[in-house]
């Protein structure tokens, strides 16, 4: 026997195999190569803050210089537009909008979350069941939101109920597109392995299902809140007399550009945390048993 | 379970199976008659193409579709069963578990309490030495690691017959060796029943009792080479050579020899 191995069967000779680490960064502060990487490190910290504040005061000052060329009323100054800002933020005003609009927006985001993630397995698992709802998505796909929110404040009347079901069938279509791509692509070899340790169907879908999709989940996410926060303005504007699609129909009836404005970044504000703040942090948490491309 | 129970026997009688294709069905095996006893250690071996993947994945269940019988054990195959494990090439953990999950998802059908698959588990890493990397991703091993987490998945599952497909042709040649070495020394310790399908001549001469040789186009049994050497089993003794000529042969490979090769088994006082 031209090797040599511990008794004890399986046990490894390569229990010097390390797990991969990143080598340590011994040396000086003084060695050049070291200086390049702390300046490389603090870019890192800094440029994911400094770089979006960066553009938001190019874009406010292009704003402004526009404002003084044009000096017209429906180019207000910044500081109108911050007057505005601070009107409707004085007293929650803004938060209580805000609250009342993203609860019809979570109410339709999850109904359409649950029936698409429920149709995307099913289709992507059964051919028959995606022959059968295909010209659904299609159908879903192309009918505007205009057009469903028009038709559920004629069907549902000015309540939570029509705010949510126009959501659901606006943002429904494209989240199961996405969801279906993602079933397509698990593993099919992940499940051969889940069959032969006769995993049943809850484990399946604790352990594989849902991991696996979790890219598509959190695009479809994004994508649907998107689309979510378009509709929910429309049916607030036509038929229902609170949220911001109601605030921005009373200022645009005031021709109070200003508070047009205002409403829109207030509302981007708080989208803007939800994205960073939320998604962005599930995504990390979820995916971190990815690796990342060290080139 | 002592050894000599440990172990399933398999019995595949007149065994054909086809693919669908294009023009028609294609056939992929043809009267495919094997016996192998409990507790053996047998390896397949032939050309790509003639079917010897195919056959683990039927003894496995994943394939329900082919005529003639398969019976492990008293049972005819109802799919996948965990008594039946399979390795396969690429060590297939879940990347988003950790070792320690994965392995411990190898015990979950076994319907064990949750302290007693801790302690299983625990078990089986520390015996394929990966108590160190209990708690990392898969994406954060090595291949041999790898490997060994998926060994380690598999036998959580109690099997008595373990089909293994390749399992390691992906491996650089050290941890090859050293995996053939620990695989045998698992089933000389448990008696599992073994099957392997390798390319690997060699393997097949180090590990098995029988190697059966196929042929493709359709995929059916050429012959079959019996390998009675003693273990620890000498890689580089006459013995063995001459085994893996015979091995060559039976596999049409020229191996550049200027002599004709034994066809028998070399005598054992030709090893020193």
């Amino acid at each position: 026997m031209s090797m040599e191995v511990s008794s004890g069967g399986l046990a490894p000779p390569g229990a010097a195999e390390a797990p991969r680490a990143v080598p340590s960064r011994a040396g000086t502060l003084s060695h050049p190569a070291n200086w390049r990487r702390a300046a490389s490190h603090v870019a890192s910290v800094v440029a994911p803050v400094a770089l979006p504040l960066l553009l938001l005061g190019l874009v406010a000052s292009a704003w402004e210089a526009m404002a003084v060329a044009l000096h017209s009323p429906l180019v207000p100054h910044l500081p109108e537009i911050g007057k505005e800002l601070a009107r409707i933020f004085r007293g929650g005003h803004f938060f209580g909008e805000m609250a009342v609009t993203l609860l019809r927006v979570g109410a339709g985001f999850t109904i359409a979350f649950a029936v698409a993630v429920a149709a995307g397995i099913a289709m992507g698992r059964q051919k028959t069941v995606a022959h059968f709802l295909e010209p659904a998505i299609i159908v879903g796909l192309t009918v505007p939101g205009l057009v469903w929110a028009l038709l559920c404040v004629i069907w549902f009347g000015i309540g939570l109920t029509g705010a949510a079901v126009a959501v659901a069938l606006s943002i429904a279509p494209a989240l199961l597109l996405n969801i279906l791509q993602g079933v397509r692509a698990v593993d099919a070899e992940l499940l051969e392995v889940a069959a032969m340790l006769r995993l049943p169907l809850r484990k399946r879908l604790a352990c594989l299902w849902l991991p696996s999709l979790m890219p598509a989940l959190l695009g479809g996410a994004r994508l649907g809140l998107s689309l979510a926060w378009k509709v929910v303005v429309l049916v607030e504007l036509f038929g229902l007399s609170s949220g911001i699609g109601y605030q921005l129909n009373s200022e645009f009836g005031a021709q109070n550009v200003a508070g047009v404005i205002a409403w829109t970044l207030g509302f981007a504000a708080v989208m803007g945390v939800l994205e960073y703040g939320v998604l962005a942090q599930l995504e990390h948490h979820l995916m971190r048993w990815r690796r990342t491309a060290q080139v | 379970m002592d050894r000599a129970s440990r172990g399933l026997p398999l019995l595949i009688s007149r065994l054909d199976k086809d693919y669908a294709g294009k023009a028609g069905p294609r056939p992929v095996l043809r009267g495919i008659d094997l016996e192998v006893e409990a507790g053996a250690f047998i390896t397949l071996i032939g050309p790509s193409g003639c079917g010897k993947s195919t056959i683990l994945r039927l003894v496995a269940g994943l394939d329900r579709d082919y005529s003639g019988s398969i019976r492990v054990g008293e049972a005819p195959i109802r799919g996948p069963d965990l008594s039946r494990g399979m390795l396969f090439q690429e060590h297939r953990l879940f990347p988003w578990l950790t070792v320690r999950q994965n392995v411990a998802l190898g015990a979950f059908h076994c319907g064990l309490a949750p302290a007693a698959v801790d302690a299983l588990v625990r078990e089986l890493l520390e015996r394929v030495g990966l108590a160190h990397a209990a708690d990392l991703f898969p994406s954060q091993l090595s291949g041999g690691m790898a490997q060994r987490a998926s060994i380690a998945r598999t036998l959580a599952g109690q099997p008595r017959l373990l089909l293994l497909d390749e399992p390691f042709s992906a491996l650089d040649a050290f941890n090859r060796l050293a995996l053939q070495l620990e695989l045998e020394r698992l089933w000389q310790r448990t008696g599992i029943t073994m099957i392997l399908v390798s390319h690997d001549i060699e393997e097949a001469a180090y590990l098995s009792d029988r190697i059966v040789v196929l042929e493709a186009d359709p995929g059916r049994i050429r012959t079959v080479v019996e390998n009675p050497l003693p273990r620890p089993r000498d890689r580089v003794s006459p013995a063995f050579n001459a085994i893996k000529a015979r091995l060559f042969e039976a596999l049409h490979v020229d191996t550049g020899a200027p002599f004709a090769v034994p066809t028998d088994p070399a005598p054992e006082e030709a090893i020193p």
